[in-house]
């Protein structure tokens, strides 16, 4: 029996061969995978912010919740594994700006989504990872599932259905 | 808030009795606008880790329509009121003094817009009431409708609340349409930044001496 092995937000997990990565309730929240074909191995990150250094409080080892420190926590815990960072492919999905009225009303943060979506590409940038696919931004919240054997990302929305990338 | 154990058995009861008394005011407001009585549940007072909040809430991923108001003044929080997506078209119908069930199966503008009017309403009379009660000052802003999933809604209501805190506090009130049992809900959600002033405001309320 496949597991599918959930994560939730702020929070990272690997899943292997026929295992699957779940996560829900993605709303201006950033879904990142990474992939390797090779081996089969799948790590999907659910991120919450894009700048662990705009919090203010003390923040714990809760890396995988903003993206400046989500990858390259996972790309560490990855390489213990024996895993080379340059078999990864990665994907990006979610960033959306759910509630448009009250963002152009009120400006700034509620544009977070689209903040989360580029400080992502930006590590993906920094580590020289490829971003293969994406679905980001707009207006959907979406759940995903991730599938470790053929690096399918299922993208789930309330409206439109169900779409692989 | 970031130590919930601030938060004693004390402030809950008063964090519930204000669910209450928005609440009460908002269900009035209601009855008076189409005319039938509409009840309230006993609110559900919650301070969990914002990364559980959507689990907690509802790990179902219901379609609901949420309709988000942000306040400002002395208490900045977040307010949501939503409902379940099957029963919209009842609820619009409601609302535009029509029969329900009868009409069209699509969600247009107009009933749109009626649904953002009810926002208004329900938001309105609950932080009116809750104002007068704690003698402050909430201002909302224009209301704003997403038609998604109950834990996509959440995520980014919370999204922003997370860079201030790893708790958070929610009064989740249900009111519903006693006939038809058509049902909505209330949530109050304050920044971190507003315990303080919400606890100093109560203890005024009740008339608590603050020793300390």
């Amino acid at each position: 029996m496949p597991d599918k092995i959930k994560v939730g937000m702020a929070d990272w997990k690997i899943a292997r061969n026929q295992d699957s990565l779940v996560t829900f309730g993605l709303g201006s929240c950033v879904a990142l995978t990474l992939w390797d074909a090779k081996e089969k191995i799948a790590a999907m990150a659910h991120i919450m912010l894009p700048d662990s250094k705009l919090v203010r409080y003390r923040q714990e080892v809760n890396a995988a919740k903003f993206a400046d420190t989500a990858l390259i926590t996972m790309l560490a815990e990855l390489n213990k594994l024996g895993v080379s960072k340059d078999r990864f492919q990665a994907k990006v999905v979610g960033g959306a700006n759910m509630f448009t009225f009250v963002g152009k009303a009120i400006g700034g943060n509620m544009n977070i989504g689209q903040r989360n979506v580029l400080a992502v590409k930006e590590e993906l940038l920094r580590y020289t990872i490829p971003l293969v696919s994406e679905d980001t931004c707009g207006t959907s919240g979406r759940s995903v599932e991730f599938y470790a054997d053929s690096g399918v990302l299922r993208i789930r929305t309330a409206m439109f259905g169900e779409r692989d990338i | 808030m970031n130590d919930p154990s601030e938060i004693n058995a004390f402030y809950k009861d008063a964090f519930q009795e204000l669910g209450n008394i928005g609440a009460g005011n908002a269900a009035t407001a209601l009855s008076q606008m189409v005319g039938r009585t509409i009840g309230t549940s006993v609110p559900k007072v919650m301070i969990i880790p914002i990364e559980k909040v959507p689990e907690v809430v509802d790990a179902n991923e219901q379609i609901v329509a949420g309709i988000y108001l942000k306040v400002y003044g002395d208490i900045p929080a977040k307010i949501l009121v939503t409902f379940e997506h099957a029963d919209l078209l009842a609820l619009t119908d409601l609302l535009m003094g029509q029969p329900m069930g009868g009409g069209t199966s699509l969600l247009n503008e107009m009933r749109i817009s009626a649904l953002k009017e009810l926002g208004t309403i329900l938001t309105g009379s609950f932080l009116n009431a809750l104002a007068k009660f704690l003698d402050l000052q909430m201002i909302p802003t224009v209301p704003a409708l997403a038609i998604d999933t109950m834990p996509s809604i959440l995520n980014t209501l919370l999204v922003e609340l997370s860079q201030d805190a790893r708790f958070a506090l929610l009064i989740q009130t249900e009111i519903f349409e006693t006939e038809t049992r058509l049902t909505g809900n209330i949530f109050l959600i304050p920044e971190a930044d507003a315990l303080d002033t919400m606890i100093k405001a109560i203890q005024k309320a009740a008339g608590v001496i603050d020793a300390g």
